[in-house]
C-alpha cells in the first residue's frame, strides 16, 4: 500500500469528511488554512456573510419574501475536493459522501434565513449569489492541470493571435471537462498547501426580469427612438428619446437597475409613428419592487403608469400590459412577413398629370430591389434587398405635391423608394410616375400602422407570481 | 415659385476635390462618399470603362464587397483610376479617386446608359461609392465646400 498524502484540515472537515481517526491528517490552527474547505464552512465566516447579506437587504430592499441561494465556490476548492476524494478512499467522516456544495448550502441556508428575514426556497424570482474567492493557488493549479491535460488547456488560435493576455486561472468549465479523468496517479502528483489568507466573498442579487409590453406612438419629428447624437462621440441629450421616455418611468416605478427597449422595427428621427403605435417590450432587470405587478394587479398599476408616461406630449403608450418572457420573445419573430403602412408627403420638380398616378397604381403590387441605401451603408452590408410594395394610393394636392399611402413589407426603406437613392432603388417612385429625369423627394413621412397583433390577447388575463 | 433644396443637399455635403477638378464628392456624415462628375462634357458620353483598359487592370465594376466591413473592396489611393469616360466627339476623361478609401460600388448602370453621367450627374449618373475604415467619418482630399443647389418647381 502506498503512502497516504498528508492533509491539514479544519475540525469540521475532519469530523464530517475525514473521520476522527484518519491517518496522516492534522487539524489546522486557523479554519481558513483547511486544505479542503478554505474555511468557508467556519462559523465566523458564515456569520460574516450573514451580516453582509442583512446589510445589503437593508440598503437595497427587495419586496420579495423568498430567495434562491446560489453559491459560487472557488475553482481551486472544487479541484481539491476531487483530488482528495481520489487520494483518500479511506475517509469515513459522518457525511463524507455528501458533495461539498450540498454541505455548504446546508451550512449557509439556515443562517441566511435568520439574517435576511426571507425564506430560502428552490423557486423564487430573486436569486442571491455568493461568490467566494481564493486566488492564491490559481496559477499553480492551472500549471498542474496544463501539465496533466495539455490538450484541454491549449489556447485557441484566435486567442493566440488576438494578443490577449495568457489566462491566469482555470475556469469552471475547463475543470469540469477533466474532472472525470483525474485518477489517483495524477492526483498523487499534486502538492497540497494550506491557504495563508481568508477567502473573500461578493454578494450579487438578481431578480427575474419583468416584461412590460405595449405600443408606442411618436408625435415629434426631432425625437430619436434610442439615445442618439449627430456628432460621432457627441454628448447625448439625456431623456431625449422614445426609449428613455418610456423606460425611465418604468424603471423608476419598479426600482429596476437596468432596462432594455425592444421594438418591432424602428422609425427615423424625423418620422412620426401614428395609429395604434409600434409594438414594443421593455425588459426591466433586477426590479426591487414587483408587488404592484403581481397577480392581476398589473392591469390597474400599468394603466396608471401609462398615464405618467403619457404626461409628456411627444410619446404616447397604448395597451400597456405585463407579459411572460415567452410572449416577449415572440415580438421579433417572422420579421419579414410583417406589413407596415406609411403616408409620405412628396413633391416632384416636374408637374405630374392624373394619368401618371393611375399608371403607377396599376403596377402595384410590385417587387422592388433596393441596394443598401448610402445613408446606412456604413453600418450594413451592401446587398440587393428585394421588398414588396403591396398597395399604393395617391392623394393629389397640386400639380407638384401629393400624399402617397403605401403598404409595404417590413424593412422597406421608404425615403429611398421615393427619391430613388441615386437610382439604387429600382423602380423608384419617380420611375413609376414617369418623371425620372426630374426629381421626386419626400418632405414628411408618417408610419400609420405596424401590422402585428400586439400585445398578445388572452381570454383570461394572465396571472403573474 | 416654390423651391426646395435638392435631395443631395438635404442629406449630403458637396465638396470639391483637392487634387482633381473634374470630380466632386457628395459626403454623407456617416462616412460614405459618392463620387460624381463635376465638369460635365458637352458631347454625349458613349462609354464608361472601369479600369480594364490596362493590361492587368481590375474591372472595378465586378468587384463585390462582402459584409459590414466591405471586405474585398479595391483599396483606393488618391491617384487610383476609377474609370475612363469616352465621349462622342472622341475626347476622353480619366476619373481618379482623389481620396484614400475602399471602393464599395461602381455605378454599373453606366455600362448600359453611359450618358446618365452627363444628364443626371448627381443622381442616377453617379460614378462610385467610397467608404473608409470602421468609425472613420472624414477623410483628407476634400477641397472647398461647394454651394448648395435649389430646385424650382417647373411649369409644363
Amino acid at each position: 500500500m502506498s503512502e497516504l498524502v498528508n492533509l491539514s484540515l479544519c475540525s469540521l472537515c475532519i469530523r464530517q469528511i475525514a473521520g476522527e481517526n484518519s491517518e496522516n491528517v492534522q487539524q489546522c490552527e486557523k479554519a481558513y488554512e483547511c486544505m479542503l474547505c478554505f474555511g468557508i464552512l467556519d462559523q465566523e465566516m458564515i456569520d460574516e456573510v450573514g451580516e453582509r447579506v442583512q446589510e445589503a437587504f437593508q440598503k437595497t430592499p427587495y419586496d420579495s419574501s423568498s430567495f434562491i441561494l446560489a453559491l459560487n465556490l472557488p475553482v481551486a476548492q472544487t479541484l481539491r475536493e476531487t483530488l482528495i476524494s481520489r487520494l483518500r478512499p479511506d475517509f469515513n467522516g459522518t457525511i463524507c459522501s455528501v458533495p461539498f456544495k450540498v454541505r455548504n448550502i446546508d451550512a449557509y441556508i439556515k443562517k441566511l434565513q435568520s439574517y435576511s428575514g426571507k425564506r430560502p426556497t428552490l423557486s423564487s424570482d430573486l436569486q442571491l449569489m455568493i461568490t467566494f474567492e481564493q486566488e492564491e493557488f490559481n496559477l499553480q493549479d492551472l500549471d498542474f492541470l496544463k501539465n496533466e491535460f495539455p490538450n484541454d488547456f491549449r489556447r485557441s488560435k484566435r486567442n493566440r493571435f488576438d494578443n490577449k493576455e495568457e489566462p491566469v486561472e482555470c475556469t469552471k468549465q475547463q475543470l469540469q471537462c477533466v474532472t472525470n479523468r483525474i485518477n489517483e496517479s495524477i492526483a498523487k502528483k499534486f502538492k497540497f498547501q494550506s491557504p495563508t489568507k481568508k477567502c473573500t466573498f461578493r454578494l450579487n442579487f438578481e431578480r427575474d426580469p419583468v416584461f412590460i409590453a405595449g405600443r408606442y406612438c411618436k408625435f415629434s419629428r426631432c425625437l430619436p427612438q434610442s439615445p442618439w447624437s449627430e456628432e460621432k462621440d457627441g454628448p447625448r441629450e439625456p431623456g431625449n428619446s422614445v426609449s428613455e421616455k418610456v423606460c425611465d418611468v418604468l424603471k423608476k416605478e419598479f426600482c429596476a437597475s437596468d432596462s432594455r427597449f425592444i421594438t418591432s422595427g424602428r422609425e427615423d428621427i424625423d418620422v412620426r409613428m401614428l395609429g395604434d403605435g409600434r409594438p414594443f417590450v421593455v425588459e426591466l432587470r433586477n426590479c426591487r419592487i414587483t408587488e404592484p405587478v403581481r397577480g392581476k394587479k398589473y392591469i390597474d398599476t400599468l394603466s396608471e403608469v401609462a398615464k405618467k408616461i403619457n404626461a409628456n406630449k411627444d410619446v404616447r403608450v397604448n395597451f400597456l400590459t405585463r407579459v411572460t418572457r415567452e410572449a416577449a420573445e415572440k415580438l421579433n419573430q417572422d420579421e419579414d412577413e410583417k406589413r407596415k403602412q406609411y403616408t409620405a408627403h412628396c413633391y416632384s420638380i416636374l408637374p405630374i398629370c392624373v394619368d401618371s398616378f393611375e399608371n403607377a397604381c396599376q403596377k402595384i403590387p410590385l417587387e422592388i430591389i433596393q441596394k443598401t441605401p448610402i445613408r446606412v451603408l456604413k453600418r450594413r452590408s451592401l446587398l440587393d434587398r428585394p421588398r414588396n410594395i403591396y398597395s399604393m394610393e395617391f392623394m393629389i394636392l397640386d400639380s407638384h405635391h401629393f400624399l402617397v399611402r403605401l403598404e409595404t413589407q417590413a424593412g422597406t426603406y421608404i425615403k429611398e423608394f421615393v427619391h430613388g437613392d441615386f437610382g439604387r432603388t429600382r423602380p423608384s417612385l419617380s420611375e413609376l410616375l414617369g418623371v425620372e429625369h426630374g426629381e421626386v423627394d419626400i418632405l414628411e413621412l408618417d408610419v400609420e400602422k405596424v401590422d402585428l397583433d400586439w400585445p398578445p390577447k388572452y381570454e383570461q388575463p394572465v396571472w403573474f407570481r | 415659385m416654390t423651391s426646395y433644396a435638392s435631395v443631395v443637399d438635404r442629406i449630403y455635403k458637396r465638396h470639391a476635390s483637392e487634387k482633381y477638378s473634374n470630380i466632386s464628392y457628395l459626403h454623407h456624415p456617416s462616412g460614405v462618399t459618392v463620387v460624381v462628375l463635376r465638369e460635365i462634357p458637352e458631347s454625349e458620353v458613349i462609354s464608361v470603362e472601369y479600369g480594364a483598359t490596362k493590361k492587368h487592370g481590375v474591372d472595378r465594376s465586378n468587384v463585390a464587397v462582402v459584409g459590414k466591413g466591405k471586405k474585398g473592396g479595391v483599396v483606393l489611393q488618391t491617384d487610383t483610376k476609377l474609370c475612363t469616360i469616352k465621349c462622342a466627339d472622341g475626347s476622353e476623361i480619366t476619373v481618379r479617386s482623389g481620396v484614400k478609401g475602399t471602393l464599395v460600388e461602381m455605378n454599373d448602370r453606366l455600362k448600359t446608359q453611359p450618358d446618365l453621367i452627363r444628364t443626371a450627374p448627381e443622381n442616377q449618373g453617379y460614378i462610385a461609392v467610397v467608404t473608409y475604415g470602421a468609425g472613420i467619418r472624414e477623410t483628407d482630399g476634400f477641397g472647398e465646400v461647394l454651394p448648395q443647389k435649389r430646385l424650382k418647381l417647373q411649369k409644363l
